[in-house]
């Protein structure tokens, strides 16, 4: 059977930083795509590149210091990487929205909410009249549960609590009905009984509108009962890539073992004394790479190969699934 | 025998107007704290959950004296801590350290990480220059940032390296009480882990107290001692960990327990859920703050407003459900 052509298609994006240290290599040699109406997991440690992947796509980093390359990002028959300011502007919040970890990235701390989302509608639906734009507005926010949407429509971002604030910033994000929404941690402030509730939202707009979405998230819980395919990065590589079931099945990387491994769910308690499994050691500096595979040091598996070279993404157990690690290499040949 | 509490809060209110409109339409009134009454005991780690918006943060910074204009009082050690002038509050600014929800506007944009992590030695002029450089290598190792980060500013961090560096600052003073707002909610499980456990080594060595505010249920499990559970301003339930995860009485506690995700593909997500409006602050329901939501409300539950009950011992709750014994709230 033919697949669909994907709606994203990232292939080698790598992005740097210079900075008074020396370069940061933050993203290196990234691939995967999406396709229509899928919801694709992004996970990995803190710091290992899954916001500077999202912020890529969009072209929100700022050149310089950062340095963007890459063969391309194809979103349908356009290469992202190609097009002109005017153009991508025209794209995003319409064609590829996004929610932002950092949430003053997308509210304007001197502006009322209201007024924020109206200008979002406004500005990708210029014909729409005044009063459909309020009742849109009004409308998203209720979608997003945010309870008296017409009196939080007069808050400053300040006044919101973190969840309010974090939900607002989705129902923007879903304001022009995207074909891809990025959401990069759109749902660390909220409690269950609402992400539940958002994470619905978002999987009925996939089924009703065939929206796609990245989802970058910390939380395997969610990923587990979202997504259809999961990217682990570590240290600005992907090291591991499947459909959602496989990776929680059988795990490949040592990496992606240690995070299932490291669920608060999962604590053990001996003589009274309550430790969480972690996978020891820290992150390499992204300034100074060492040779080899980048998790070596805090690999419990780690052998000869592993020091001397970066192994590259190789098939492991089911189709569609990649792992780099040399463990896998012998299988091959 | 009970020690005396680290700190009390008593019957905290606290309301903030919301501008509406333009042309002077009536202002609304968010009423985040409907009379919160909480002890942090001693060496204790004290888990405060609730839903988004239920006050949670709105508590913490009361507690930290970083907000004014509250009904109630809070004494720490003892003292009201709105008494406080001059030394004594320097010592308690020293002694009670905030970790802030927000990594991201937190951290002063214009400083380098290293100088912020610093800052509160160097604004409390503790040891010698070359000694708190030490310290700040020390803390720096503890919650895991590379030495080359001390040199960067926040904006070049992603979001669990700058919780870290949040995390970093708070410990730098060797603080009694640590007031932790979402700690580690942008962290992946394994720093999670790190940290959750980092958390537990520097309580047992250094006798810490936390509060410990967070929505993921698991995180508290793990960290908490003692659990309480907010709703619209109020606490609805207040146990020993195990009491409340395993026998938890409020239908509302028992509905956050269900709705938690399993990190497990093959599980869908739990139909236990909550029907009803959204609970809003700006419109408070009557009688029992959680009636219009609850799948086993009884009449009274519509008109009165249950107190805060202690069912069993060390476990409060506040619902007519489970006894006569629950009095109604004046
Ligand atoms: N402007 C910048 N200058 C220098 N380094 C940067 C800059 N922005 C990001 N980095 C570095 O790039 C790496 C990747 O950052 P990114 O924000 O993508 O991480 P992340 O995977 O989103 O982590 P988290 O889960 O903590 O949000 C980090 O190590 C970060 O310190
Ligand atoms: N400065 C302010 N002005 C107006 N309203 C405010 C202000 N600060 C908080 N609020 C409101 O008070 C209520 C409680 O907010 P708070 O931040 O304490 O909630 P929270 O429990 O911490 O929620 P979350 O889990 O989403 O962080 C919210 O409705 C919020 O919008
Ligand atoms: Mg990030
Ligand atoms: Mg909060």
């Amino acid at each position: 059977m033919q697949r669909e052509k994907p709606l994203l298609k990232i292939d080698g994006l790598t992005v740097t930083f210079d900075t008074s240290e020396g370069v940061v290599h933050a993203v290196d040699d990234v691939s995967f795509e999406i396709d229509r109406g899928e919801i694709v997991g992004l996970v990995g440690e803190s710091g290992c590149g899954k916001s500077v992947t999202a912020l890529s796509i969009l072209r929100l980093l700022p050149v310089p210091p950062a340095r963007i390359s890459g063969r391309s990002i194809r979103f349908k028959d356009r290469d992202l990487l190609q097009l002109s300011e005017d153009e991508m502007r025209t794209l995003r919040g319409r064609s590829i929205s996004m929610v932002f970890q950092d949430p003053m990235t997308s509210l304007n701390p001197v502006f009322k909410i209201g007024f924020q989302i109206r200008e979002m509608i406004q500005t990708h639906f210029p014909d729409m009249d005044k009063t459909a734009v309020e009742e849109r507005a009004i409308e998203l926010l209720r979608r997003v549960r945010i309870p008296s949407p017409e009196s939080r429509m007069a808050a400053y971002p300040h006044q919101l609590s973190g969840g309010l604030r974090q939900r607002v910033m989705i129902a923007m994000a879903l304001a022009c009905d995207p074909e891809l929404m990025i959401a990069d941690e759109p749902t660390t402030a909220l409690d269950v009984t609402i992400q539940a509730q958002i994470l619905e939202l978002v999987q009925e707009l996939q089924n009703d509108l065939g929206m796609s979405v990245l989802l970058i998230t910390h939380d395997l819980g969610i990923v587990a009962q979202t997504t259809q395919r999961i990217v682990v990065m570590y240290a600005g590589k992907v090291v591991e890539r499947a459909e959602t079931a496989a990776i929680f099945k059988s795990p490949c990387h040592p990496y992606t073992q240690g995070l299932l491994r490291s669920l608060p769910g999962r604590y053990v308690e001996i003589e009274g004394k309550r430790t969480l499994p972690s996978i020891p050691g820290m992150v390499p500096s992204l300034i100074e790479l060492p040779r080899g595979c980048s998790f070596r040091d805090r690999c419990d598996q780690a052998f000869e190969r592993c020091e001397q070279a970066m192994p590259p993404l190789m098939p492991c157990g089911e189709a569609d699934h990649f792992v780099r690690c040399w463990r896998y290499a012998e299988k091959e040949h | 025998m009970e020690s005396s509490p680290l700190m009390t809060a008593e019957g905290i209110y606290k309301d903030y107007p919301v501008s509406r409109g333009l042309l002077g339409t009536k202002a609304a009134v968010v009423h985040a704290l409907n009379g919160i009454d909480l002890e942090i005991k001693r060496g204790e780690t004290l888990g405060l959950v609730g839903e988004s918006g239920c006050g949670k943060s709105t508590l913490g910074r009361i507690l930290a004296r970083l907000e004014n204009g509250f009904k109630g009082s809070v004494t720490f050690e003892g003292a009201d801590v709105t008494t406080l002038r001059g030394e004594t509050l320097r010592a308690f600014r020293r002694k009670v350290q905030v970790v802030f929800q927000d990594p991201f506007s937190s951290l002063n944009p214009r400083m380098k990480v290293g100088s912020i992590i610093r800052e509160p030695l160097d604004v409390h002029g503790i040891g010698t220059p070359a000694e708190r450089q030490e310290r700040l290598g020390e803390l720096m190792n503890l919650v895991g940032l590379q030495a080359d980060h001390a040199k960067r500013y926040p904006h070049e961090f992603s979001g669990g390296q700058r919780q870290r560096v949040g995390l970093a600052r708070a410990l730098a003073l060797n603080p009694a009480l640590i007031i932790c707002d979402e700690p580690v909610s942008a962290l992946d499980v394994s720093i999670q882990a790190q940290v959750l456990n980092l958390f537990l080594e520097l309580q047992e060595k250094l006798g810490l107290t936390y509060l410990f505010i967070s929505h993921d249920l698991h995180v508290v499990q793990f960290i908490s001692d003692r659990v309480a559970v907010m709703y619209l301003g109020k606490i609805v339930e207040l146990a020993s960990k195990r009491d409340l995860y395993h026998s938890p009485l409020s239908p509302y506690t028992k509905a956050l327990l269900a709705a938690s995700p399993v990190p497990d593909p093959e599980k869908k997500r739990p139909v236990v859920r909550l029907e009803g409006d959204m609970p809003d602050p700006i419109n408070l329901p009557s009688g029992c703050l959680f009636h219009p939501r609850c799948p086993f409300k009884k009449e009274i539950c519509q008109t009165s407003s249950p107190a805060l009950t202690e069912l069993e011992p060390g476990h409060y709750v506040r619902c007519f459900l489970h006894s006569d014994a629950v009095e109604t709230e004046m």
